[in-house]
């Protein structure tokens, strides 16, 4: 096991979880899940010997894991699972006021390669180089992969009211 | 509809508000659960740069490996006049017990096939393994018992006028970072044994030291500061990309017999890659566990034995120095090696021994050292094939293993199974000849070594775990889906008995009744024929176990406290001392918390007085919070009953918001306590004394400051200095000494 003590690990805990708890519930849509992969990651941070030059690079490591387990929790889901997964698609809009559309939903239904930058950048305020750090891509992709899920999100909002006029 | 970037960007961030609030702040539960897992050995760091240099370097270490091993075979194995290395350590009077149970392997052949055909395979089938090979298994139970005289006094340290480690068994000794001899305090001040990971190259390393240190009532002279310290090695490159070798060796702990101090000592090897400004490190897996032996007159090194694995723990029984590792197969290594005074010495096939009865999973050895400490130092070594073991309880007459395994799964029929967790003890022999006995299996996770005792041949465990039921459904695919899970938490507490097979067998059993639904035992401590146990989930029974009828353990009166005791110390027999934490009605941790029990009317146990206790402040910005190291660490307790008192370090720190920035402060403080039973409040604070701490401590958890006692004077003993004291009715006339 990892050693650390309770409370240093508990501050840490503090300190991570939200975060992390928002990335797993992007992926996995509830809480049941997105608190079991949040315990997931901790318990992998614990039973590592890794070790972090800096305190960022330990937030890094943690992103990642979550996000590989979260990415793995749901392939696993799929296969099991009879239900199709949500897509934008099934969301339903009953007015063109944009201030009913979920963009949460939006966000989450994005394929997996845009959804993690968009939930690093516009959930967790990071900033275009702390993605690109935290998900070891570069600064370049992070730039690409925003705009591309912006444009995604845009193109959908745009389709569904311009279905709903017609 | 359109909409613009402006909107966009705004909306994206606003949806977070959608996400719904988690349901679970476990930190605590999280903690406790990893505390049962083998942490990884290996660090690899993996990218292409790694694998060219890797490569080059492979070429060199094989061209240095030819030499050496030609130049080894030309080596005069002549080893130092006073130790001894036996090779192979059966033999001499070999009891039939000791052979059926241990079976030795008779070539390296046989034990490959067996280390690598099953890795982590948790089938236990009651006890026994089915075995790779068939052959090796008939010889397994015949035999009867040779003698059962297996009873130990398994008393909990008491004190006398020197201090002594606070150890679980009398007479059986646990390596500390402080140890008294006579007038002479040996002491390792790290105040963070692991802080070499956090080193890096722009900062200075400071060695490490054991200090000796002569007292003479309040005085205090450093007879000798023993250095350890790192090297560094150019290894192979130019001026884009080099490799250099990091060795560091750390004093971890240590031993004072008559003759000798003994100190531990891990060295840390790693080759750090320096190219372009930065660097990176692949820690080497090669471990030893170090053994170094000092003269404790002159305090010159007698011999250094660096033995095999990874150190799990090690005790000192009379002039007997055991030694327990995990040693794990890598690359081949079958046969482990041992290095005496840079001498090595692989091991005899012999003395790796397969045990029917100590169930599966080979891919580890436990290995088991004996050294003994006279005038001549003699070196005996045995290989178990076992699991990893986490952890150790050792009486004169056994080394018992402990394996928390994590989960299993069990079929109870009718479409139904049951995951819990489940753990192993196994019995080693240490009286005569060292052999193992048979497995022990309970239910449950055993999460420290107190939670096992062994008195006048019962063996008493308590465990905790928690179940989930569930049902299997078989779809029409062929795929199983699991289905109506349904979890419980139990506590058990069982006792096993010797048969006249040498076979461990549940003897007797509560299995219900501790613990009300939820709780999980957070400590126990077994005192002759009295248990004692404390069980939480948001209020905190203690219970009365009355064992004087083994065959019959009852739960004979609990007492319902807020909070939770984590260590329990037995006081006048009457008495518990219970160190732990402090909660509210909905079991959430307030800080901590000192209470003294009275158990000397089994049916209607009390509290005795108010308790005393350290709170957090938990408010948002400007954070305060204790922290005890002692709790989870026994052996810094200062035992000192004789006068009523005891002792440990206490660190608060606190997270300040200030200029948009947090800043966090810490303070370490020794505080020793009093018990004092003519009045009503019995507990009291005797000394509190703030110590000097290390700025650079994001990483430290503990000043790992200690106070020890020499008749009528106190010494605390810190990084920066020593303060001693004289005690008559109270702490008087301190004097500090600076150890730098």
């Amino acid at each position: 096991m990892r050693r650390i003590t309770e409370e240093e690990f508990s501050k840490k805990y503090d300190l991570y979880k939200p975060m992390l708890y928002n990335i797993a519930y992007s992926y996995l849509k509830n809480t049941s899940d997105a608190d079991d992969i949040v315990q997931d990651t901790f318990m992998k941070y614990l039973s590592t010997d890794k070790n972090f030059d800096t305190l960022d690079s330990e937030k890094y490591f943690l992103i990642r894991v979550c996000i590989n387990i979260s990415i793995n929790l749901l392939k696993s889901k799929w296969k099991k699972d009879v239900v199709k997964d949500d897509s934008i698609t099934d969301v339903i809009y009953t007015s063109h006021d944009s201030s009913n559309i979920d963009y949460f939903s939006l966000i989450c239904s994005l394929p997996l390669k845009y959804k993690s930058v968009m939930v690093l950048y516009y959930w967790e305020d990071f900033s275009v180089e702390e993605v690109a750090k935290a998900l070891n891509i570069s600064t370049s992709s992070v730039k690409k992969r925003l705009e591309r899920g912006r444009n995604m999100i845009k193109d959908k909002i745009e389709s569904m009211e311009d279905s709903y006029e017609n | 509809m359109r909409i613009s970037d402006n909107d966009l960007e705004k909306k994206l961030r606003e949806s977070k508000e959608e996400i719904k609030e988690s349901k679970k702040d476990n930190a605590y539960e999280i903690y406790e659960n990893a505390k049962g897992i083998d942490s990884k050995k290996v660090n690899i760091f993996s990218s292409i740069r790694f694998y060219k240099i890797a490569s080059a370097l492979m070429i060199i270490v094989c061209i240095v490996l030819v030499i050496v091993f030609s130049s080894a075979n030309a080596k005069l194995k002549s080893k130092p006049r006073n130790v001894i290395y036996y090779e192979g350590s059966s033999g001499n009077s070999a009891s039939s017990l000791a052979l059926d149970n241990s079976i030795s392997l008779t070539s390296l052949d046989s034990l490959k096939e067996m280390v690598s055909s099953t890795s982590f395979d948790r089938q236990v089938i009651s006890g026994y393994v089915l075995a790779a090979d068939e052959s090796i298994l008939s010889k397994g139970d015949t035999g009867s018992i040779g003698d059962s005289s297996w009873a130990s006094t398994s008393v909990p340290g008491s004190s006398t006028s020197t201090y002594k480690t606070n150890t679980q068994v009398d007479n059986v000794d646990e390596a500390d970072i402080v140890k008294v001899h006579g007038d002479t305090i040996f002491y390792i001040p790290t105040q963070n044994n692991y802080r070499f990971y956090y080193y890096s190259s722009d900062k200075e390393y400071t060695p490490t030291y054991v200090y000796v240190l002569k007292t003479s009532g309040k005085s205090v002279d450093i007879a000798k500061k023993i250095e350890y310290n790192y090297t560094c090695e150019f290894a192979l490159g130019n001026e884009e990309a080099s490799i250099y070798n990091y060795t560091y060796s750390v004093p971890m702990d240590l031993y004072c017999s008559d003759k000798y101090l003994i100190v531990r000592v891990n060295t840390y090897t790693y080759d750090e890659l320096k190219e372009n400004g930065t660097s990176t490190r692949r820690y080497n897996y090669h471990v030893y566990a170090e053994i170094q032996i000092y003269d404790i007159e002159d305090y010159s090194l007698v011999t250094s034995i660096k033995t095999a694995g990874e150190n799990i723990s090690t005790r000192l029984i009379d002039s007997d120095l055991y030694v327990v590792n995990n040693y794990y197969v890598y690359d081949d290594d079958y046969i482990p090696s041992i290095i005496i005074d840079g001498v090595t010495y692989k091991t005899n096939l012999s003395c790796i021994y397969y045990c029917p009865r100590l169930g599966a999973s080979y891919t580890y050895y436990t290995a088991i050292y004996k050294i003994t400490l006279d005038d001549d130092i003699t070196v005996k070594d045995y290989y178990f094939l076992t699991p990893s073991i986490n952890n150790i309880y050792v009486t004169e007459k056994a080394i018992y293993l402990i394996k928390s395994y994590g989960s299993q799964t069990f079929d109870l029929g009718d479409n139904k199974k049951e995951n819990c967790t489940t753990s192993l003890v196994l019995p080693i022999s240490i009286e005569n000849e060292i052999y193992a006995q048979s497995i022990v299996t309970v239910k449950g996770s055993i999460s420290d070594k107190y939670w096992i005792d062994e008195y006048n041949g019962y063996l008493r465990i308590a465990s905790t775990g928690s179940r989930n039921t569930f049902k299997v459904l078989k779809g029409e695919d062929g795929q199983e889906y699991n289905y109506g899970y349904q979890s419980s938490v139990f506590n058990y507490l069982t006792i096993f008995k010797l048969d006249d097979k040498g076979e461990w067998v549940e003897y007797s059993s509560i299995k219900e009744g501790l613990g009300e639904k939820g709780e999980q035992i957070k400590s126990a401590r077994f005192n002759k024929e009295i248990c004692t146990i404390v069980t939480f989930r948001q209020t905190d029974p203690l219970y009365y176990i009355d064992l004087t009828d083994h065959a019959n353990p009852i739960i004979t009166s609990e007492l319902k406290v807020s909070g939770f005791t984590v260590y329990q110390h037995p006081y006048k027999d009457n008495y518990v001392i219970g160190i732990g934490y402090e909660s509210d009605a909905n079991g959430r941790t307030l800080g901590y918390k000192i209470a003294l029990f009275d158990i000397s009317n089994k049916d209607d146990i009390k509290q005795v007085g108010d308790s005393i206790t350290f709170l957090y402040n938990r408010n948002s910005d400007n954070y305060l919070y204790y922290s005890i190291n002692a709790i989870n660490n026994p052996k810094e307790i200062m035992i000192d009953l004789d006068r009523d008192m005891f002792g440990f370090e206490i660190k608060d720190y606190r997270r300040v918001y200030k200029n948009s920035n947090y800043t966090y402060q810490y303070e370490y403080k020794y505080y020793v306590f009093k018990i004092d039973l003519s009045k009503d409040n019995p507990l009291s604070i005797e000394l509190a004394k703030g110590l000097t701490c290390d700025s650079d401590s994001y990483y430290s958890s503990t000043s790992n400051s200690r106070m020890v006692f020499i008749g009528d004077y106190y010494y605390l003993v810190s990084k920066e200095e020593v303060v001693s004291y004289t005690y008559n009715n109270g702490f008087s006339q301190e004097k500090t000494k600076k150890l730098n």
